[in-house]
């Protein structure tokens, strides 16, 4: 009879580690839809942009957004996918990487960037796309959070919107602007390489 | 009257940044510590957050190659895209106190030195990209030489480096600016036209080793 407690404690602790074990695995985090956009042909720099989107909004969004992202960013990878002859997209080179989006079609793109733009107003960022002389550009625009408090939206409690923009990988830093293609990521979500896509900047209080 | 003897003397392209600058033609909407950051709601909070920093720690012995880190928190106050991020420094090179901006706009690059937002934040590990004009902020870039000491300043933090080397690369070739993942490296940019103002392919960079990193007590206004 002891013998058989002992053995049957020992059971409960090893299935209460193993479900402890689980339940900490499978919390998503930021950390993770930022692997998710390695393991999907996002250059390395995009992947940076979208660390440090995250490490400055820290605590914004839930585990059930970041869920969300990761299948974003899985479905455009799953385009790719058929692209490539052997390995995964995983292993591309950034070069590669580079080849592998100049080689879709402009449907293909805008399927893409539709999909960005859609995604990422699940989660409050606004994507703005404007066809350029090769290729796009890019802002995007964080909503307002509100006020969690039910005063105006100028209390503590509230966030005012935030605008930002996907640098070019390389600037221009000659004395005339040039149109040169880089990457560029989403803010969020999504993540879209290649060349055609030019960052230009739009002044929010132009108006 | 100089002006004049420089425009028989030159093409006017080549001429056309001195005389912007002469007679101010330029688009700068930055006047010193006044800056407007066009590209975001005034009403915006100071963006101030706690952070954890795994840094690598120099090993004593110069044979061994494993990389001890260790981590500290630090409070970081993370700028907004438009905002004047940071000072610049390079003592030897002439370039004193060049304000630094978050992005690389076209608009910021008129006001000042870009910082890339697909390179890690100053103070954090890893490789800070930095880029500007070769006809205005980085104008002294090319007179950069290895072994000068670079600071690089912000509100929260003051990171120090030394010039390991000057390198000249194509547009498309993003191998300088990519993260460098565990070390520290700053990276500096401009257009490389062999020694003339203007537009180029090429790019004349700048690579910096990490010496020191001095963070700052953060002042959290009321």
């Amino acid at each position: 009879m002891k013998i058989t407690k002992i053995v049957s404690a020992a059971v409960v602790s090893v299935a209460m580690a193993a479900t402890m074990a689980f339940s900490a695995a499978a919390a998503t985090t930021d950390k993770d839809v930022v692997t998710a956009a390695m393991n999907n042909a996002v250059p390395a720099n995009n992947v940076q942009q979208l660390e440090n989107f995250f490490a400055s909004h820290a605590g914004r969004y839930s585990e059930e957004d970041f869920n969300k992202m990761i299948e974003a960013i899985n479905s455009v990878g799953d385009t790719l996918k058929s692209r490539i002859s052997e390995g995964t997209l995983a292993d591309l080179t950034e070069d590669q990487k580079v080849e592998l989006f100049k080689g879709l079609t402009e449907e293909e793109r805008q399927g893409i960037l539709t999909k960005a733009k859609d995604t990422a107003k699940q989660f409050g960022v606004n994507l703005t796309f404007e066809k350029a002389d090769k290729g796009y550009n890019v802002l995007w625009t964080l909503d307002a959070e509100p006020a969690t408090s039910g005063t105006d939206s100028k209390t503590d409690t509230s966030k005012a919107a935030e605008t930002g923009k996907v640098d070019k990988t390389v600037s221009n830093t000659g004395s005339e602007a040039n149109n040169t293609a880089a990457a560029f990521m989403a803010a969020m979500a999504i993540a879209l390489a290649g060349t055609g896509i030019v960052v230009v900047a739009k002044k929010n209080k132009e108006n | 009257m100089g002006v004049t003897v420089l425009i028989l003397l030159k093409p006017y392209s080549n001429v056309k940044p001195y005389l912007d600058t002469v007679f101010n033609q330029s688009n700068t909407r930055t006047n010193g510590d006044s800056q407007v950051n066009f590209f975001q709601n005034e009403d915006l909070d100071l963006n101030i957050q706690e952070v954890e920093i795994e840094e690598p720690v120099p090993s004593d012995d110069s044979n061994s190659s494993s990389t001890e880190t260790k981590v500290t928190k630090h409070t970081f106050i993370y700028p907004y895209y438009g905002d004047r991020y940071a000072t610049l420094n390079i003592e030897n090179a002439g370039m004193k106190d060049l304000p630094v901006y978050c992005g690389t706009d076209e608009s910021l690059l008129e006001m000042g030195v870009g910082w890339y937002n697909g390179s890690v934040y100053i103070g954090k590990v890893g490789n800070v990209v930095l880029a500007a004009h070769n006809h205005t902020y980085f104008y002294m870039l090319p007179a950069v030489k290895v072994g000068d000491i670079v600071t690089l300043e912000t509100s929260y933090v003051k990171m120090t480096y030394i010039v390991s080397d000057i390198v000249v690369f194509h547009e498309t070739d993003y191998t300088y600016v990519l993260p460098t993942k565990g070390k520290d490296r700053l990276t500096m940019y401009t257009c490389w036209n062999n020694g003339y103002l203007g537009m180029s392919e090429w790019r004349l960079g700048v690579l910096c080793d990490l010496v020191s990193r001095e963070w700052k007590e953060v002042e959290v206004p009321q």
